[in-house]
Formats: structure tokens, sequence, C-alpha cells
């Protein structure tokens, strides 16, 4: 159970407070409500290119980084196709600083040409690190790509093209600010050894006054129901063929996310879990598998994959993958499979709990959702999830023409 | 009353904060095993460590090592390898084996009220567990794959080559596996190695977390069924035979975007007078987001995503390296940039701004890190491993608020001398 407290500012700030006398520390988490499902087609990465530039100075404070540090502080921040979450950890006594950094680049930027200038590099370097050098560093960008033919998760967080990072201009920079990075379209987690008096004169004096901009109406063309299974076959100068193949789930809020969260786990969650014991262990047609979800706001994907053992054909490999799904849809789950997977949440909530940053990035996620205290009832919904719902979604997920499969294959030397 | 933001708020310097470190209580299991334990924080979790010595004596055995930490939770005589993944998965808890340069890790975590259950489980695989041959093939073909992609990424293939380098190819911490050692890896190469280095008698013993008081007694009765044989451990050789030529430049994938960095040397011992004083100057130059590498190389030049040096701690030689990942046509540049940055700590003293700020940094992330009982065993074991206390920790903590910029310089001109560092780029 998370205990905390939440208010409102006046200009529309949510505030979330949760306290631990425990620790010496303190933590600021500021969520915006912009991820790469807001960028323009044919401007992607930009919210993820905004990210770096939130470290470029605000429109009071040169440097970001350097009064944090000389605080006692650290700091760090992702983008997701849903959003940015920024955040800041610093001993107690030195909460203050985090306050007034925060508030300051939510005010507004510095926009400095030089430092739009350099981040594009950096960025430009990141794609290539993870995206271009490193072997499968793709596999995301082609299916994407063919699992989403309308809604922009069809693009991969660091952007479609290297091009459009490239060519960002100041000006993009500015509209895309005004647009999302308001205290209507934030929320802020505040974590750690200090009191809620303490944090609404902060929240107060450093955030109320900042103009609360318009809201951003977000209006996302929904994905089309798909209807008919697709296909993809690429070759590549990698060592080792992957088969993936990627259904449409439904999205974070429907109680089926988390029917399709257990699936994910009774396939493969861990050795003792069925793929790996039939492809991997029995027949050996695979090296590797395994089964997860995008854990996306809207309606995401549940994938299956597998490294094909030398020799293996795709296709006996993609039916053996089949076989093992097509026995979750006729027979469901047995009743120590399903405890398992309890136990295992169970214990995963409990030791990311351990960490107050997790703590607080948590409660600004929930509250993104709707409700922050929806948090304290996950585990609740998890144990909901009973053998007739995994077998009734297993079978509405696993359909054929909700497939899209991606044989992303070693090139013939 | 308008707020004026461009004043910060008033902070408290770090090097104001009383640093106590908690403590760490400790229980004899035999006249030389030690089980140490952290009972701390709010979550009811546990973590339980054995630390078993590890120093190859062998090539060969880096791929034998690898192979059991891989493969020891496959089998007992008692269980097979799906039964024991389903006892420990059933409890929503985790065994894992990993390794450094200098130990075997075998780490079990769960919730604190499911941890005594699994306690039988995880001595019984210590003690007995049989590698059977169809999981070692199993294995054998998921590491030659993983291996075949690793070969692939320049930053795989830099960091071997620079262990290498430093300390020769003969060497526990230079060596590494080969691709054709998975072809000869049989199932007694590994049986052996696990008769021989799975010695509880060897083993060092960290309990963290939040639980009832009686679970040292719990683990002190398990133990007490479990063999300590009083054998030892064979002596490896840790002559160090350094490569002479410093400067390589290797190419590894013609159509790589990127190189991978390594500027690297041998590094002071821990117990050497200037070892705690260059945490303090590693962080300021390329230890910290801030850093001086870092301001350079990334948010002025904008060559890299991201570039840093730390000091990789072993028991039988340290080393010291500086680490980046850059776009090949600036490669070169930004290693001329490492040697500039480099210079410049040798020859201007650090302004006091940046002194105080490297000084607050550090304190605040080390106030970070005694939060919590897995992170202030963290501490403890890198002290208790070496075999220091905890006036080792107060005296780093007086040296990082009392460095001056003098003692900085005075650091640089003995421990960044260019020509004493390997210069290594994989393209």
């Amino acid at each position: 159970m998370i205990q905390f407290e939440k208010f409102t500012l006046d200009n529309g700030l949510k505030v979330l407070f949760h306290k631990d006398e425990s620790t010496p520390m303190a933590v600021v988490n500021v969520l915006y409500n912009v991820g790469a499902k807001d960028e323009n087609p044919a401007q992607t990465g930009f919210a993820h290119l905004f990210e770096h530039l939130m470290f470029g100075g605000s429109i009071n404070i040169e440097s970001y980084d350097e009064p944090l540090q000389k605080a006692g502080g650290e700091n760090n921040a992702y983008t997701t196709n849903d959003l940015t979450n920024y955040y800041l950890k610093l001993p107690k006594d030195n909460l203050e600083t985090g306050f007034w950094l925060e508030s300051d680049r939510m005010l507004s930027l510095a926009f400095d040409e030089n430092s739009l200038e350099v981040q594009r590099k950096v960025v430009c370097e990141e794609f290539k690190e993870n995206y271009i050098n490193k072997p499968y560093g793709d596999v995301w960008k082609y299916l994407r790509e063919l699992c989403y033919t309308k809604h922009p998760y069809q693009w991969m967080t660091i952007g479609k093209e290297l091009s459009h990072i490239e060519d960002a201009q100041l000006q993009d920079v500015k509209d895309f600010f005004k647009k999302h990075y308001n205290p209507q379209n934030a929320i802020v987690a505040v974590a750690g050894n200090t009191t809620l008096d303490e944090v609404k004169r902060l929240a107060k004096k450093y955030f109320e006054p900042i103009p609360s901009g318009v809201k951003y109406e977000r209006n996302i063309a929904a994905e089309p129901e798909q209807k008919e299974a697709r296909r993809l076959s690429v070759e590549k100068d990698v060592p080792v063929s992957l088969i993936m193949k990627a259904y449409h789930i439904d999205n974070r809020e429907s109680p089926h996310y988390y029917t399709a969260d257990v699936i994910t786990e009774i396939l493969a969650g861990g050795k003792s879990a069925r793929l790996y014991n039939e492809l991997v262990k029995d027949k050996k047609l695979f090296s590797q598998v395994n089964c997860y979800h995008t854990g996306s706001v809207e309606k995401g994907l549940l994938v299956v994959m597998g490294n094909l053992s030398n020799g293996v054909s795709p296709e006996d490999g993609e039916n053996a993958m089949d076989a093992v799904v097509q026995d979750l849809k006729d027979t469901g789950v047995t009743e120590d499979e399903l405890e398992r997977v309890i136990n295992k949440i169970e214990s995963l909530m409990t030791f990311e709990d351990m960490s107050l940053i997790n703590r607080a990035n948590n409660l600004a996620f929930y509250e993104l959702l709707g409700d922050a205290n929806k948090l304290n009832h996950e585990f609740a919904n998890y144990q909901a999830v009973n053998a007739a719902a995994v077998k009734e979604q297993a079978k509405h997920i696993f359909r054929k023409e909700n497939e899209n499969v991606l044989y992303y294959l070693a090139k013939e030397k | 009353m308008n707020l004026d933001r461009t004043l910060s708020p008033t902070i408290q310097q770090a090097t104001s904060f009383t640093f106590e470190l908690p403590d760490c209580a400790s229980y004899a299991i035999t006249d030389r095993n030690t089980l140490y334990s952290v009972n701390a924080g709010t979550q009811p979790v546990v973590s339980f460590e054995i630390y078993l010595p590890k120093l190859l004596k062998t090539q060969f055995e880096v791929v034998v090592s690898k192979a059991m930490t891989g493969l020891i939770k496959s089998g007992t005589s008692k269980y097979t390898a799906l039964q024991i993944s389903e006892q420990i998965e059933k409890w929503g808890a985790s065994l894992t084996i990993s390794q450094n340069n200098d130990f075997l890790i075998v780490k079990l975590q769960s919730l604190s009220k499911h941890f005594a259950k699994l306690l039988p489980l995880l001595f019984e695989i210590l003690q007995d567990a049989q590698y059977p041959n169809d999981e070692l093939e199993i294995y054998r073909q998921q590491a030659i794959q993983g291996m075949t992609v690793n070969l692939k990424k320049s930053d795989f293939v830099a960091n071997r080559t620079i262990d290498e380098l430093i300390y020769g190819f003969d060497h526990p911490y230079g060596s590494y596996s080969l691709l054709e050692d998975y072809n000869t890896l049989s199932r007694e190469h590994v049986v052996d190695f696990h008769k021989e280095y799975v010695q509880m008698n060897e083993a060092t013993f960290f309990l963290s977390g939040k639980f009832e008081e009686d679970l040292i007694q719990t683990i002190k009765d398990e133990l007490g069924k479990v063999s300590f044989a009083n054998t030892s451990l064979a002596k490896a050789k840790v002559d160090i035979k350094a490569t002479a030529e410093k400067k390589h430049r290797i190419i590894n994938d013609s159509e790589a975007l990127q190189g991978a960095i390594r500027v690297a040397k041998k590094f002071i011992d821990r117990n050497d007078a200037d070892f705690i004083p260059m945490q303090y100057v590693n962080t300021l130059f390329g230890g910290y987001f801030g850093s001086r590498l870092m301001s350079n190389i990334r948010e002025e030049k904008g060559y890299t995503y991201g570039i840093y040096s730390f000091v990789q701690q072993n028991m039988k030689g340290n080393s010291y390296v500086i680490a980046t990942d850059v776009g090949k046509d600036v490669a070169e540049k930004a290693v001329t940039e490492i040697w500039n940055e480099m210079q410049r700590l040798r020859t201007e003293l650090v302004p006091e701004e940046e002194l105080q700020l490297v000084k607050n940094y550090i304190l605040g992330s080390i106030l970070g890190s005694i939060d919590g009982p897995f992170k202030i065993m963290g501490r403890w074991k890198s002290l208790i491993l070496n075999g220091v206390d905890k006036a080792t920790f107060n005296n780093s903590i007086a040296t990082y608020k009392n460095i001056t910029a003098e003692q900085v310089m005075e650091l640089a001109n003995k421990h960044y001398q260019q020509e004493d560092f390997y210069d290594l780029i994989v393209f």
C-alpha cells in the first residue's frame, strides 16, 4: 500500500505526495502527458529529442544539471510512445532546489540554437548506437510498421528516420513546448522524507505562478481493427534468425490487459514456462524464446518471439510456436501455473517498491491513467484473473487475423 | 512578493551532512566463515548472497565458469531443471549465479514470507548440481549464438581487447573465451569446475532486507547441514604481461557507423594513499553526468551519446578505463579531446565552484547509497571483501569533504599521463 496525498494548484497542475520517513532523500517526479504518439508523422522522434533539450537550460536558469549536482542530486528522464517522465533525487534538505529547477523548465526553456545543434547530434549518435549499429536494432521499426497502419504507435520513440531529427528547427521546438509543456498537461509526484505542508508551500511558491496554458486535446487516429494476417520477411547481416509474432491487445485500462500480462508469464515467465520447455528444451527448434507485451496505454502489442536454432526453417519454427499457443487456447492454464504467476507479480511489485524513485514514478503514471490510487488496486486486478479468463483471452488474442509475423533472417553467406 | 527565479534556493552543502553507515551484524558460521546481516527498510523482502572466490587458472576456465553459472540450476540427483525452476518460480523468487573477475556470486531473493522454504533447495543445488548433458547441449548452442552476435559489436570486442592489453591474455582478468572453446567444452569440465570452486569453506554470506530475526537461526541451521570440506583453492597465476604498444586501431565491422573507444591503464591498489582521493578526481574527470569528459565530448561537441571513466576494481590489480562509443568520423578527434582534458587537469587548478560541486555530488550520491538494506549491504560488502572496516568508509567521506584544487592537480599529474594509457578504437 503506497500512502499518498493529492492536491491541485490554481493553474490545474496536479501534485501528489508520498511520505517516507525512513530515507534521507527526496524525489521530485514530473510527468508530461506527451509521448511519441503525439508527434507529427513527418517529424518523428521529437518527443524524445525534446527530452534532451529539457536539460539545455531554462528561461531563468542557465544550467539544469549544475545546481542540482551542487545540491547533491541526480536526475534522469525517459520518453515512451505514451509519455515523457523526468525525475530527480536529492538529499531531503535540498528539496527546494528540485522545485526551483523543475518549475523553471515548466515555465519556459531557454531555446538556445547551440543547445539544439548539439542535442541533435547527440540524439543522432544515440540513434546510430542503439538502432542502426547494433545487430537487431531495427527489429521494432519493422514490427511497428507492420502492426500499425494508422496509429502513431507505428514508429519508435527514437523516430522513424535520422533525417527527422537532423531537420528539427528551433521554431518546431518552441511550438512543441507550448503545446505540451504546461501545468495542465503535467503531473508532479513528490516522495521522501518531508511533510505535506512543505510540499504544498513549495508547490504554491514555484509551480502555481506558471500560466496554466491550453489543455492539449489528444486526437489520435484509432488503429482500424486488423482483418487479416500480415507477414514480412527481411534478410539482414546478422548471425541468428529471429521470428516475431505480434498480436494487438487491449488498452491499459481494460481488465483484459491484466489477463494478457498473465498470458505472457504463462508462456515465457521463467524456465518453468511453456515456450521454453516445449521449443528450447524438448524440440530444440529455438535457442531462445520470449513472450512479452508493450505495456502501452492505448491498444498495445503482445509478442511471441524466438531465435531459431541453426538449420531450422522459419516455417517449422513458427508452426511449433503456434502449437504451443494453440494448446493454451484449447486446454487453458492449471491452477498451479496461475498461482506461480500471481506470486511472481506480488514479488515483482514489492521489490519495485523498494525504490523511492519507482514509487514516485508509479504514482504519477497511475494518476495519468486517471487516479493514482489505482496503483494500490493493481495487485487485486491480477488476482482477479482466473483460468476461464485466460483461456477466453488467449482465444481472442491469438486469432489468425490478429497476427503480424516478422521473419528477421540471417543472410546466407 | 514576486519570486525571483534567477536566484537559487539556499542549499545545505553536502559537506556539512553527517554520514552514518548503519551497522552490519556478523555471525560466525565456522571458524573461517561468516554470515553478515543488515535488517532494515520498509519492504518485506530478503536478499541472500554467497560469495565464492574465483580466480581462474587457465584461459579455458573462462568458458567453463560461464557454463557452470549458466547451468547450475539445470538439475540435481533429486530434481530436473524444470522441477527446480518450478519450485523457485512458484514462490515468485529468483535465484541467480553470476560472476565477476574475483567471485562467483550466488543470489537468492524473495518475499520474506517465502524465503525459508527456498533454502533447502538452494543448498541442494550448490552441493549436488548434476549438469546433465542435454542441458549442456542447449547451453552450448545458445552460447555460441550469443557470442556470434556479440562479436559483431564493437563495444564487446573493445572491452575484451582492452583487458587483454592491460593484463595479458594469460592473466585471469585479461583472458576471454573463444568460439572454439564452446566446442571443446564437456560435462566433466563443468562438474570438475563446480567441485573445485563451489566450496562452502571459502564462502562469505550476506543477508539483507526486512525479516524476522529468527531467519538468522534458520540459515545457521541450514548451513549446519552443509559440508564445509577443508580444501583450499589452487593458486592462479596473476603475473601481468602487459602489451608494450599503446596505440591500437581494429576494424571489426567495416560497415559500423561508430567506433568503440577505450583509453585505459593499470591502476593503483586500494590500499594506496591516492586511491580514495582518485575516486574524487575520477568523478570530476569522467564519473558523472556533468564531468569534464561529458561536458566537452557530449554536451559541447555532440560526438557521443555518453562518455564515462571508472576504476575497474579487482582483488589482484585494478584498472582505470575511459569508455565511449562515438561517430566513426570523429573518433580520432574524441581521443584527442580525452588527452586535452587530462592535460587541463594536470596544468590548471580546478575552479573552486566546480570543486565544491563535485564534492556535493559525490556526497549526495553516497547519502542515497546508504538508503535501504540492499544498498547498505552493498557498501558493507565492498568493505568486508577488501578486509577493511567502517573507518575506511568514514575516511573516504572525510577525504571527499576536504580535498583541495592543489591536491587534484597533483593527483592528475601522477595518474593522468598520456603515455601510460592504452589507446584503443574498435570500429
